[in-house]
């Protein structure tokens, strides 16, 4: 079963996507803020994690930074409301492994979850 | 009628919110090639007849600009989206690249300005409309300049009992933050009825 | 066929419409396409329907218009496009051959079971033209204004420099009349021939002639300098009678709440004209200040009672180096007055009495009314 951390420090946004991930047969792990994410990424090692960019404190681009050089080895989708080009150009140069776009439906989170397994192998 | 609603529900329009002002920021972005900083926008219930004494300055007294839609359907209300006339002229121009000394809201940066309402507003109630599943009818949308009580509380005779869901956002474009307010006027019942779709989409 | 029939008559109204109108299924072909915008576009009704208008207008064709477009298919609201973000959306040509400016808006129209939008282009060339001759004149002016502030600048700092040599001057002058002026007096203890005492009296008046001219150019030297200000006539007047020693003389006043724009030294004119009665009335019982509207402006008249002005004097009390005295303070009154357009004049019956009249001009006083 994939496992998969999901960081966003809104719950109503947690609980859909866990729905969705869920519906594809996920274990998900979710984590309110960025901070108790990557603590839970580095113990726990999931196969993916997807994460919000705009949060409190700290945000999904030291999310990004952070599982960069801890050399996590952990594929990252954005799930962002951002959906300026500038912002999506960023994260691809932090390492991300897909952009997608609020509010995500259950295609476009499969393709982004079975490319990012794919790009492991 | 519910006097005030649970944090997770309070959680959810922010979050439907956010949604709808990063897509605005985007098509501004795509439009005008200026990147804009989101900031996570602060959202508070309060009663219409309230509002003055809330913690908007923006709304208590100044002078604003102001666009605002009608909607009618599961849940019906006012949308609009609100700066300070002051800033407004500031906004226009930073979104057009003009270099001005003295900003000023001529008649071609209020329609400016319309344009950039209508893009918030229109991916505000885009995003909660498509989240919740639910089909609204607009008005025409209009511009408005003045006090807030004034412009809103045309023809609506139950305006006192009326909740606003206020959200607070920032516009960061090269190094200039504006703020704006994006409030939805509830019409008497609509609240409730916003809240149970909200509690029916975190369970679909 | 029988669409475009239906369509036709379902849209005839839109034809008499002086806007630009067209209605675009979701696929963002044409179902309707008004008489004006067939005439601005030069493409006839009958071409135009059916028309992908993505195709035929490639400023359209971008992600920006088209997705905000597709929401409205969607069930989104109206959506409004200016001329500042897209000035020429569907090109469009004037007559001369300019491109006309277009405001544009798209509304939701149930038409045939889906949603369509009907869009509607409205020409604000000419709005546009003016707005920007204005920001033209505008910015213009801003420059014109950012000149003069300079150019006020620097004469302020030429003037604030020659105001400090003054008043160098000034303290170096007064120093060496103290030393003349102890001279003289100790002269006066050893000398006492006629004939000296003569040089010395002369000497004597020189010397406070020219104290009383450097303490002339000190005051002349801040008149106009600060900026004129509204000040209330009765209050200034009765203010400097305040400040002198008007023994037993009676001071009537009948002046309505009037105020008048005029030099921060307006006291000073009252002043000068207070004291020139103490000093050369001679007989002085009353002294009288009113005020009424008049053809010119506003009319002030102070008068007293004294021994007044001889009729071959009158222009010449405002001339510094006349009449008994030195005259400095008539002219200095003129001077004070004038920073503001307001002008003085002496009109007494020689004998009877000093009547002095102030005329203020009509932009430069105003009537208080207190609530």
């Amino acid at each position: 079963m994939v496992t998969v951390l999901i960081i966003d420090d809104s719950s109503f946004q947690r609980k859909i996507l866990t729905v969705l991930l869920k519906e594809l047969g996920c274990e998900v792990i979710p984590a309110d803020n960025a901070e108790e994410g990557v603590t839970i990424a580095a113990g726990k090692k999931p196969d993916i994690l997807i994460t919000d960019l705009l949060m409190p404190e700290k945000d999904g681009f030291w999310v990004l930074e952070q599982i960069g050089s801890r050399k996590l080895q952990i594929p990252v989708i954005i799930l962002t409301s951002d959906i300026q080009t500038t912002t999506k150009e960023r994260c691809f140069r932090m390492g991300a492994g897909a952009f997608l776009n609020k509010p995500v439906n259950k295609e476009e989170i499969h393709t982004a979850i079975r490319n990012a397994l794919a790009g492991r192998k | 009628m519910t006097k005030e609603i649970d944090v997770e529900t309070l959680d959810a329009i922010r979050e439907l919110v956010n949604i709808g002002v990063g897509k605005a920021a985007g098509q501004l972005n795509q439009m005008t090639g200026s990147h804009i900083r989101l900031q996570i926008p602060l959202v508070s219930l309060v009663r219409f007849s309230e509002i003055a004494k809330s913690e908007s300055q923006l709304l208590s007294d100044k002078e604003l600009s102001a666009v605002l839609l009608e909607f009618r359907g599961t849940f019906s209300g006012i949308t609009a989206v609100v700066f300070p006339s002051a800033s407004a002229a500031s906004l226009v121009m930073l979104l057009t690249g003009e270099k001005e000394k003295s900003p000023e809201l001529d008649a071609m940066r209020v329609e400016a300005l319309k344009e950039v309402g209508n893009i918030i507003i229109n991916s505000v109630m885009g995003s909660i409309a498509n989240v919740l599943g639910e089909r609204l009818t607009y008005s025409v949308p209009v511009y408005n300049e003045g006090r807030f009580l004034t412009m809103t509380k045309l023809q609506r005779q139950d305006a006192e009992n009326e909740w606003v869901l206020l959200a607070r956002t920032n516009f960061l474009i090269e190094l200039l933050s504006i703020e704006g307010d994006i409030l939805l006027i509830l019409e008497v019942g609509s609240l409730d009825r916003l809240v149970e779709s909200i509690r029916r989409a975190s369970h679909a | 066929m029988e669409e475009s029939n239906q369509a036709g008559s379902a849209f005839r109204l839109y034809d008499s419409i002086p806007h630009g109108l067209f209605v675009l299924r979701p696929d963002f072909t044409v179902v309707f396409w008004n008489a004006c915008i067939a005439g601005w576009t030069g493409i006839p009704a009958d071409k135009a329907r059916g028309m992908n208008i993505l195709k035929e207008y490639p400023s359209l064709n971008t992600p920006s218009v088209i997705s905000r477009i597709t929401q409205l298919f969607e069930g989104g609201p109206a959506v409004l496009f200016s001329q500042m973000f897209h000035r020429h959306l569907i090109p469009c040509r004037l007559p001369n051959g300019a491109l006309r400016v277009l405001k544009i808006s798209c509304i939701p129209l149930d038409y045939a079971g889906e949603i369509c939008a009907l869009v509607v282009a409205e020409d604000i060339t000419d709005l546009t033209s003016q707005v920007e001759a204005y920001r033209g004149m505008k910015n213009l002016t801003e420059r014109q204004l950012d000149e003069l502030k300079k150019v006020q600048e620097s004469l302020f700092v030429a003037n604030r420099k020659l105001n400090f040599l003054n008043s160098l001057i000034r303290h170096d002058i007064l120093n060496q009349l103290t030393p003349l002026n102890i001279s003289i007096d100790l002269a006066r203890l050893d000398y006492h021939d006629p004939a000296l005492i003569r040089v010395f009296d002369t000497v004597t008046r020189s010397s406070r002639n020219i104290q009383r001219q450097i303490e002339f150019t000190q005051v002349y030297q801040i008149t106009g300098t600060r900026p004129a200000i509204w000040q209330n006539v009765a209050g200034t007047f009765l203010t400097a009678a305040d400040s002198l020693n008007l023994r037993d003389i009676r001071l009537k006043t009948d002046l309505p709440d009037v105020e008048v724009f005029a030099d921060p030294l307006l006291e000073r004119v009252f002043l000068i004209l207070l004291d020139n009665s103490l000093r050369h009335g001679e007989k002085i019982s009353t002294i009288r200040c009113s005020g009424t509207r008049c053809n010119d402006g506003f009319l002030l008249v102070y008068r007293d009672d004294g021994v007044g002005v001889p009729a071959d004097a009158k222009e010449k009390i405002f001339r510094r180096e006349f009449f008994k005295y030195t005259g400095f303070g008539l002219f200095l009154a003129q001077e004070i007055l004038g920073i503001t357009n307001i002008t003085i004049r002496e009109n007494g019956i020689p004998g009877k009495g000093a009547q002095f009249e102030i005329i203020v001009p009509p932009d430069m006083y105003r009537l208080v009314t207190r609530e």
